[in-house]
């Protein structure tokens, strides 16, 4: 149970990174991104060709340490996302958002077809995962745990660090109104290529630590759905432009959708070959419920630091 | 404030009693932490990890009857060591992250010491139970490297290797003449596996592949790939597909006159093609298929089956987990009070062999066979389980050769040729 416990929250804590890099992107810049996934694959199998065991069926093997291989991931996630940045940021909302749904999807037949690189839908095995050595495989799950952990504490923390800082202000104003920020004087081409770049970058550090936990990536993993729309509705449930509150949605939304499978055992085995649907439907009550009761997810934004001295004068 | 905290808190509430659901749904089966899922009264829990949602879905609840008609089988022969068996689905979504979740929760909060399952991608679920010591048996997961898995040796097969069936498949059309071929594949491990099989199979024999391809499914049209294909005019298509997309395939080169002479895997063994693509296009074209030897433990599996759900099995590998679920049993009575103690996965797996390849009295599908089957491990006699989807004998990396079948489309229906065993 403990050992289920704990390899839920390596999942949580991955689709955090993943729901706090969108957050970045949607929640305070207004980029409408839904080819995120693109970003966390690319990060994947950046890491696994960096850190993967020499093969003859796929480039690779280069076998780096395994923090050379996150580094390298978060650098090929934020060296394509700036390349994706130079067309795609020319347009806005709607268009921006079917541009890198495109873009995943372009992304994920390169990976699906291009067996030289990736070994195609075979996938790469093998992967090797830090401190394995240490346990019993069998407890291995707490020390990635503790990894997991630690890489989601770093990424809060520098979030939340560029959010507060003037950068982040500017970005927020980008969100609100991008021709009054212009007139300000503040290039909002660049910081919101800054902004696109620096989450894609976590983005590919979450498909980092998604490999070395696994240990093997396959592009089934990258589907729209898994990778994608759950971060979305993760974001969503969680609380637009709140950082504690896409972890929180992230944790939720993660604990419903495998934990839904728990139910099988309670209901009678007629209704359990459905079980899938089942899981479906909750996810989209959840959303549901959410838009309508609370549109700004479970936790709101925080405040701006002026509006709160305003609120302090009026009380 | 107070709202915020009282939101917050029930939200806690809610992760929490999520995640204590497994709890309460397993309790009575796994006493305590001594990591056996044995109940007092006489219940061992296995675990199911089966596609029952996404692409997959068809697959895993037609494999779920298999399963279920196994375990009341074996339970009406009163079950191993008298005591009842039991089995926990997990759905896998026929994703691999979901997958491994799926493992997870039968190895850590069901506990069970045996899985049948996963349909694909054995090599992600194969870490997780590994390590734990649990063995995996999986109906269907056909690719050739599932055989040098790194797995402690406790992932079993009851399907034969792609390397198989890709043998019987170059060889079958060799001998229908066929000079030169080409292979259009579906692009998922499955499809790249058995092109590369046939591939080799048919030149060994002398022939020449002019031109391999793969496709996605769901696709509108498929004209591309058929044209590349169609150069130096190959004698026959050799298409590696599923229904929904094989068919679009077969219509399209047909009515552009690129093929007229085609072969099919199991895949495509489904009369569906027939009824959508016309009996006298395909009058007289050969396939494969996995198993289904006219031995007497697939007739009786295949009149159980049809007594207990009324209709054939709808899709393939239903026999495949029927066999699986029987060997676990099988190798439990056999490993006797070793199947209880500290690791029982070890014990199934160590008798798994024992209860399933010769030497031994043959013992069929079916429950007056069980009962002989448990009244034989009982009094000390080997046995040799004969599955309902081939022999089941399991080598030294825990794969089984089963039959491969050729198969006809005569008169507008799928007819059985005949029963190939090929050497791996």
């Amino acid at each position: 149970m403990v050992n289920y416990l704990s390899s839920y929250l390596v999942m949580a804590c991955i689709y955090a990174m993943l729901a706090l890099s969108l957050n970045m992107q949607w929640g305070y810049t207004g980029l409408m991104n839904f080819g995120i996934g693109a970003f966390y694959m690319v990060g994947a199998y950046t890491s696994a060709i960096l850190c993967g065991l020499p093969s003859p069926e796929h480039l690779g093997g280069f076998h780096l340490p395994i923090l050379m291989g996150m580094a390298g991931a978060a650098c090929m996630a934020g060296l394509i996302a700036y390349l994706v940045a130079i067309p795609a940021l020319k347009l806005r909302g709607g268009p921006f958002a079917i541009a890198l749904l495109a873009i995943q999807e372009t992304f994920f037949l390169i990976i699906k077809n291009e067996s030289w690189l990736t070994n195609g839908v075979w996938g790469i095995r093998d992967i090797p995962q830090p401190f394995f050595s240490l346990v019993n495989p069998r407890f291995y799950v707490f020390i990635y745990l503790i990894i997991a952990i630690v890489a989601l504490t770093l990424t809060y923390l520098s979030m939340e660090r560029a959010v507060n800082s003037p950068w982040g202000r500017v970005l927020r104003a980008i969100r609100e109104d991008e021709t009054l920020t212009d007139m300000s004087g503040k290039d909002c081409f660049n910081f919101r290529r800054q902004s696109f770049v620096f989450s894609s970058m976590v983005a590919g550090l979450a498909g980092a630590v998604y490999v070395h936990y696994t240990g093997f990536v396959s592009p089934q993993t990258f589907s729209p759905l898994m990778s994608t729309f759950l971060v979305w509705l993760m974001v969503m449930v969680g609380g637009t432009g709140n950082n504690r509150g896409v972890i929180l949605g992230a944790f939720l939304v993660w604990g419903v959708w495998v934990g839904s499978d728990f139910i099988t055992n309670l209901v009678p085995a007629s209704v359990a070959t459905q079980i899938g649907f089942i899981r479906m439907f909750l996810v989209g009550i959840i959303l549901t419920v959410t838009v309508l009761t609370r549109p700004q997810g479970l936790l709101t934004q925080k405040l701006s630091n002026i509006q709160l001295i305003e609120e302090e004068k009026h009380a | 404030m107070r709202k915020r905290v009282f939101v917050l808190s029930l939200l806690f509430m809610f992760i929490c009693g999520s995640l204590m659901l497994p709890g309460c749904g397993t309790e009575e089966s796994s006493s305590g932490d001594g990591g056996v899922a044995v109940e007092e009264g006489g219940e061992i829990t296995i675990g199911a990890l089966l596609p029952m949602s996404g692409d997959l879905a068809d697959y895993g609840q037609n494999v779920q009857k298999g399963v279920n008609l196994a375990v009341k089988q074996i339970n009406e022969a009163g079950g191993p060591l008298g005591k009842k068996l039991k089995v926990v689905f997990r759905d896998c979504q026929s994703e691999p992250t979901a997958l491994r979740d799926g493992a997870e929760k039968l190895v850590n909060v069901d506990k069970v010491p045996a899985i049948i399952g996963p349909m694909i991608r054995l090599d992600v679920a194969t870490p997780v139970a590994s390590a734990n010591h649990v063995v995996l048996i999986s109906p269907s997961n056909t690719p050739t490297w599932v055989t040098t898995l790194d797995d402690d040796d406790y992932t079993f097969r009851t399907t034969a290797s792609d390397a198989i069936q890709g043998q019987v498949l170059g060889q079958q059309a060799w001998d229908c003449g066929y000079k030169t071929a080409a292979i259009l594949y579906i692009n998922d491990p499955y499809g790249g596996g058995l092109a590369e099989s046939t591939t080799v199979s048919f030149e060994k024999l002398g022939g020449k592949v002019l031109g391999t391809a793969a496709y996605d499914p769901g696709e509108v049209a498929y004209r591309m790939q058929l044209n590349e294909l169609a150069k130096g005019d190959p004698d026959v298509l050799i298409l590696i597909a599923y229904p929904e997309s094989g068919v679009v395939i077969i219509r399209e080169a047909l009515s552009a006159g690129l093929f007229d002479q085609f072969m099919f895997p199991d895949g495509m063994q489904s009369t569906q093609i027939i009824e959508d693509v016309g009996g006298d296009f395909l009058e007289g074209m050969y396939g494969t298929g996995p198993g289904a030897a006219e031995t007497p433990s697939y007739a009786t599996y295949l009149d159980d089956y049809q007594a207990e759900y009324g209709e054939k099995p709808a899709t393939a590998y239903t026999e495949n987990a029927y066999d699986g679920v029987v060997a676990i049993a099988l190798a439990i009575a056999a490993a006797g009070e070793e199947a209880f103690e500290a690791d029982p996965g070890m014990a199934i797996r160590d008798n798994l062999r024992v209860v399933c390849n010769p030497p031994g009295e043959e013992i069929n599908a079916g429950v007056e066979e069980f009962k002989k089957a448990f009244q034989m491990i009982a009094d000390g006699t080997a046995i040799n389980y004969e599955g309902a989807a081939g022999s089941i004998d399991f080598d030294e990396y825990g794969d089984t050769v089963t039959p491969i079948l050729i198969w006809k489309i005569e008169n507008g229906d799928i007819v059985p040729v005949k029963s190939v065993l090929a050497e791996q």
